[in-house]
């Protein structure tokens, strides 16, 4: 009986650098690429692994943000950052059988670990971030393994609702 | 319950892909999907260049995946039709 979790993951819509930010901004870039960018996006600085949303759009190449886990604004030039959409989404599913262990393995990554002789068969989440200390996602994930193993064989992917804490990536290593 | 996709693969006729103990499928790139396997085990499909960002064919394949294994034991391999790209090899790894 294979299973999964039919997971939405928020779209990368822009990516870029940052500039100087300019008067109120709290991140600037240029050549207007915030164009699709609207307000509550989620806004990744990957460099610093903060994660933000979009309060206000000053014009394509100046948003104002909203700290979701303590990080500076404004952003810093040189600040790698991605910006996913916060209401479009791909579904990817994600298995849940010979799952070993389901981690909190930081305040944004969940860790799904299968028992296989590979290394290679972690998978991760990457999500909004929850509070420190929290183990709500992990808690999420488990609770959405339990509730898929008690249908119906029929029922091969159980859609899961991680929010409030939206995943924006699945990668396995 | 084995369970396979076959896949037309242009000049080559329909391959048979693997539904068991799938863990991930990943659009690798505009031209590739991945899928990995519990212990290792990567098959990719080659298929026609997508637009970038696109995840049309991994969606496609997630679909004839879980598709595939709602059948009946009895129905082992599941025809993919209608792929947003035409497949031109599939290889293991």
């Amino acid at each position: 009986m294979e299973k999964f979790l039919d997971v939405p993951v928020y779209d990368n819509i822009v990516s870029g650098t940052a500039v100087t930010p300019v008067g109120s901004a709290d991140l600037t870039d240029t050549g207007n690429i915030f164009a699709p960018v609207v307000v509550g996006d989620i806004v990744h600085a990957a460099s610093s692994n903060k994660y933000f949303l979009v309060a206000s759009k000053i014009d394509n190449n100046n948003l104002t943000l909203t700290a979701l886990d303590g990080g500076t604004i404004p952003l810093t030039a040189g600040e790698v950052f991605y910006i996913h959409s916060a209401t479009a989404f791909n579904k990817q599913i994600v298995s849940i059988e010979n799952v070993k262990l389901i981690e909190q393995k930081s305040t944004s990554t969940t860790t799904i670990i299968f028992d296989a002789p590979s290394s290679v068969d972690i998978i991760t989440l990457t999500h909004l971030p929850v509070p420190s200390g929290s183990e709500a996602m992990r808690d999420k994930v488990q609770d959405a393994m339990d509730a898929a193993y008690i249908t119906n064989w029929e029922n091969v992917a159980s859609e899961f609702d991680a929010r409030p804490y939206k995943v924006i990536g699945i990668g396995i290593a | 319950m084995t369970k396979f996709l076959s896949i037309p693969v242009t000049s080559e006729g329909n391959q048979l892909v693997s539904c068991n103990d799938i863990k991930l499928i990943e659009q690798g790139s505009q031209t590739t999907v991945v899928i990995t396997y519990g212990g290792g085990k990567v098959t990719t499909i080659t298929h026609a260049s997508d637009a970038s960002g696109s995840e049309a064919m991994r969606n496609a394949i997630q679909n004839a995946v879980i598709a595939n294994l709602q059948q009946s034991w009895v129905n082992v391999s599941l025809q993919v039709e209608d792929l947003p790209k035409a497949v031109s090899g599939i290889a293991v790894s």
